[in-house]
């Protein structure tokens, strides 16, 4: 039970609270800064509110590559804490698989 | 106990709008006992464990820095537990670490449900069931469980005492309803209340209910602790003068203050997100280099400080937000006098903008404060500010994500004469052909005398009125601005106080307004106090500063209203003699209408008093502002037959003269100055029916409208019309010996003829004053030398008089048709002018007695 009970707490709350608030979180901001999300949204408006064929043109060809620049780059800035996800992800499994091989290894 | 264990099964509650809800009392008390053992011996065996691992984990990095190799390892077998220690010590921290978690957070993941499922239930129509176990979260429920577990305690009780010792809802005791927790928990001692057989349906039916008021996410313990003190709690707290629109305003500062942290977690993050160029996010807008060069982007300010919640002007902000979401242009003015909150109000919707608490369509916006001034003072040319001027309403049109926000909107019309007409027509252009969105702000009198002229340019604005804030809403702000104030000098400061404060600013110093007035008197009185090395604010010091203010100790201000009431009886008869008909009928509308059941829209009183001159009728009106607001300072007299013509009707209200400027009514500027007094009409007959009509509306709905278009407030006058219609038949009926109920009958007839009837409808009641009769003349007379008796006691001077003096001075002042008019003056002339003589030419010296006979002065001794 205590071990159910343990693995329940980390991965319900421990690692859920982190990936809501700390990735998701941290990626969401990110996507604004870099106004990758704000162009998604805003995908059909030309920019600076020039709407004339040469303005509509310009931006239908910079947005998308701003958004997937936007998007790489957000998704690296979040690297660090994806490796830290997976790391928390597996930390509990380490002790098990360690005390597993020594019972199987003797 | 069989038959209590059949009742703490699953049973219905109650139905909340279609949706059934349930509880499981046994569910919600087995919670405590075991449970309670169980988290406490899991948190000292994790503390324990967690220890125990670090250390080990210490002590062999030391060792294995020292020696190479581990001691402790090599008792048993070193070299196969050498491989397992590293999973030893990880599992050590890990379930250290778990018998060391949130104990909160565990148990609001066990809480399955929001009460937000049942507000969307509700508007989806969907009729679910729910037990109402699932919505109180952890610290609700360990107040509640160990209570309910013997349901035939006193639940309430038990509640009470576990809520009280809670140090937030200690804190919202002491600061925000003035009482000492621990003096409440010792009056709870003598607490009878149901027991939780009868009662638990009614109390789990009220908190739930509360939560929804509170628009909460689960049942915790503020919505218990609300709904203790508004249904068992309420007779203790009467004691200590706690009304219920004060409780409702607690209530409404919790909600505000959720509602505030939540805003402020959100604008922390996403003010940091507010692009700092001119261009929006998205970039769909253009940019306005001149616009931001001259003015301030309020939506992109940073600091903490810039965050601002405006307190009790919801109303008017729904409004604006819908204003400002129409497709076409909109122009709203913020009309209102300085200090109503104007520009916090506009932060306030900065705010907003920058949490995203808008409708979709206004996301996208920026708030820019321009200031025009500067733009005036600073281009000398007017080609140049022209240009200027036009760059900028370009920019704004082009961006199309602009909300231009004018504060002192006159300035433009009052500088520079030149381009004021056409700077009109350029703005009521822009408004015409573009979707501009402007927000302009200014005073009631600048907005009469400057803007009002420009027809056209008015039409276009909406207004939205900004009235001094009332005293609740007052105190929510100054409760919410004390909490920063007494953070920033270290000084607490009691509810006492801020509601000391709020009973009397409205008082004086008219030309500020709530709230700021009251802030900047809560502000004085902090510095003072910590000038004075103290560290706390109380009423007495409230108490002294506004003596020192008003000039008048406070308790004579406003005494307790039922105290007034129970003297003012014996008090205006010892003033006013002979006219005790009038004054029991006035004293007893007084008390009907402050008896709680009056109509809070109309003044304190009105009442027309007439009957024959000199008899007492302006005398009484003074002896009642005396009494019943302290002082005959607070008595505005106007003598009516000053407006017989209807023209004069403006010179009441006010009007703009021919350079157009305003002048102030001689009524609307008094009551606006003394909000607190009597008003005194003479001779109403000679006024002109136009201008007795204006007294209406005030006598029915207890306001009217200056003609700056400000409400001016008459719910705490006393309206008192005086008029000698119908003396020349009351004097004939006198000299025929009729009773004063014929008198009384017959003049009515006469006031009928001459008064509509709908304005005599409207007193509270109407007054005949009667002839005195020769008696009472002379008490009055007495009463004349009584006063000159006390000023004579400063020398030590003392003054006889017999019967002959007071029967002859009465014969003399006295008079039918004047009535007691001369009196006065005759006193004076006869005895106190007569004494002066003797006293400087040293006939009378000081400490001597002095005795009349008849009227001549006989001094002794």
């Amino acid at each position: 039970m205590f071990v159910l009970d343990f693995l329940k707490w980390w991965y319900l709350i421990v690692i859920r609270k982190y990936i809501e608030e700390s990735l998701l979180g941290n990626l969401i901001y990110f996507l604004n800064k870099t106004r990758a999300l704000p162009f998604v949204k805003n995908f059909n408006t030309p920019l600076f509110r020039d709407s004339s064929s040469f303005g509509r043109a310009l931006s239908m060809i910079i947005k998308p590559w701003w958004i997937v620049i936007g998007s790489i780059y957000s998704g690296i800035r979040v690297v660090p804490l994806l490796i830290i996800a997976s790391f928390l992800t597996v930390l509990p499994l380490i002790p098990f698989i360690q005390l597993l091989r020594f019972l199987i290894n003797g | 106990m069989d038959n209590f264990e059949e009742l703490k099964k699953r049973r219905e509650l109650f139905e909340y709008k279609g949706i059934k809800v349930f509880i499981d009392l046994s569910l919600l008390t087995a919670l405590n006992g075991k449970r309670a053992i169980k988290e406490k011996n899991e948190k000292e065996f994790g503390n324990l464990i967690f220890l125990l691992s670090i250390f080990s984990i210490l002590i062999n990095l030391f060792l294995l820095f020292i020696e190479g190799e581990l001691l402790l390892i090599n008792i048993l077998n070193p070299k196969t537990l050498l491989q397992l220690l590293p999973t030893l010590m990880l599992l050590g921290v890990l379930s250290g670490l778990y018998f060391k978690r949130d104990k909160n957070l565990i148990d609001n993941t066990r809480i399955k449900l929001s009460l937000e499922n049942i507000r969307t239930d509700i508007e989806k129509r969907l009729n679910n069931n729910y037990l109402i176990n699932d919505f109180i979260d952890y610290q609700a429920t360990l107040i509640l469980n160990s209570s309910l577990i013997d349901l035939n305690s006193n639940f309430i009780k038990d509640i009470s005492l576990k809520l009280l010792s809670d140090s937030n809802i200690k804190n919202i005791l002491t600061t925000r309803l003035g009482i000492a927790p621990n003096e409440l928990v010792s009056k709870l001692d003598g607490f009878r209340g149901e027991t939780a057989v009868n009662g638990y349906i009614d109390f789990f039916t009220r908190i739930f209910n509360e939560s929804m008021v509170l628009n909460l996410k689960n049942i915790n313990k503020y919505s218990i602790f609300f709904v203790l003190i508004k249904f068992y709690l309420r007779d203790y707290l009467w004691d200590y003068k706690i009304t219920d629109v004060e409780l409702d305003g607690v209530r409404k500062w919790f909600i505000n203050e959720n509602q505030k942290r939540e805003y402020f977690n959100k604008w922390k993050l996403l003010s940091k997100l507010k692009p700092s160029g001119d261009v929006n996010l998205s970039y769909t807008s253009k940019g306005t280099p001149t616009l931001d060069s001259l003015g301030e982007d309020l939506t992109n300010n940073k600091s903490s400080r810039d965050f601002v919640v405006s307190i009790g002007r919801d109303d008017e902000m729904r409004r604006l937000v819908t204003l400002l979401e129409r497709e076409t242009y909109t122009a709203v003015m913020l009309l209102g006098d300085s200090g109503t909150g104007k520009t916090r109000f506009i932060k306030y919707l900065a705010t907003k903008m920058v949490v995203e608490d808008m409708p979709q369509a206004l996301r996208e916006y920026r708030l820019v404060l321009v200031n025009f001034n500067k733009l005036f003072s600073e281009k000398e040319d007017i080609n140049d500010l022209k240009g200027t001027i036009i760059k900028i309403f370009s920019e704004i049109q082009s961006s199309g994500n602009i909300i231009l926000v004018l504060e002192k909107f006159s300035s433009i019309f009052s500088f520079r004469e030149e381009i004021k007409s056409e700077l009109v027509s350029l703005i009521v252009d822009l408004l015409n052909k573009t979707k501009i969105k402007i927000i302009a702000s200014d005073n009631f009198a600048n907005f009469q005398t400057y803007i009002k002229p420009y027809r056209e340019l008015v039409s276009k604005f909406d207004i939205l009125e900004f009235k001094e804030a009332d005293p609740q809403v007052a105190l929510q702000i100054l409760a919410d601005e004390s909490e920063a104030i007494s953070k920033k000098y270290s000084i607490e400061i009691g509810f006492s106080a801020l509601k000391r404060i709020i009973d009397y600013s409205y008082r004086f110093d008219y030309e500020k307004l709530m709230p700021q007035k009251g802030i900047d008197i809560l502000l004085e009185n902090v510095i003072e106090v910590k000038s004075k090395k103290l560290n706390y604010l109380d009423s007495s010091a409230i108490e002294e500063y506004l003596k020192m203010k008003l000039g008048v100790s406070v308790g004579a201000v406003k005494r307790d209203e039922s105290e007034i009431l129970m003297s003012l009886e014996t008090n205006l008869s010892n003033q006013v003699i002979g006219q005790d008909e009038a004054i029991s009928s006035i004293v007893s509308a007084i008390k009907r209408n402050r008896g709680g059941l009056n109509n809070k829209n109309r003044p304190v009183a009105s009442f027309l008093f007439y009957g024959p001159t000199g008899v007492g009728k302006t005398e009484l009106a003074k002896s009642l502002a005396l009494n019943y607001y302290g002082s005959d300072k607070f008595m505005v007299r106007i003598n009516m037959s000053e407006y017989s013509e209807e023209e004069n009707l403006r010179r009441l209200i006010g009007y703009l003269n021919e350079e157009g400027e305003f002048v102030g009514g001689f009524l609307s500027e008094a009551v606006r100055a003394r909000p607190f007094s009597l008003i005194l009409l003479d001779e109403i007959e000679k006024a002109n029916p136009k201008v007795l009509d204006l007294f209406l509306q005030v006598l029915d709905d207890g306001f009217l409208i200056d003609s700056l278009s400000r409400r001016v407030d008459f719910t705490n006058t006393i309206i008192i019309m005086t008029s000698n219609t119908a003396s020349k038949e009351i004097e004939k009926l006198y000299k025929e010996r009729k009773s004063y109920t014929e008198i009384k009958e017959v003049s009515m007839e006469v006031l009928k003829q001459n008064f509509r009837l709908e304005f005599l409808n409207r007193f509270d009641k109407i007054v005949l004053f009667r002839h005195l009769t020769i008696i009472e003349v002379s008490k009055v007379v007495e009463k004349f030398l009584r006063e000159i008796n006390i000023k004579l006691s400063e020398r030590g001077i003392v003054l006889n008089w017999d019967s002959d003096t007071l029967s002859k001075l009465s014969q003399l002042g006295y008079d039918l048709s004047f009535g007691a008019r001369e009196l006065r003056r005759v006193v004076q002339e006869n005895i106190e002018d007569k004494i002066a003589d003797r006293i400087i030419t040293g006939n009378i010296k000081d400490g001597s007695n002095v005795t009349l006979k008849g009227l001549d002065i006989v001094s002794e001794g």
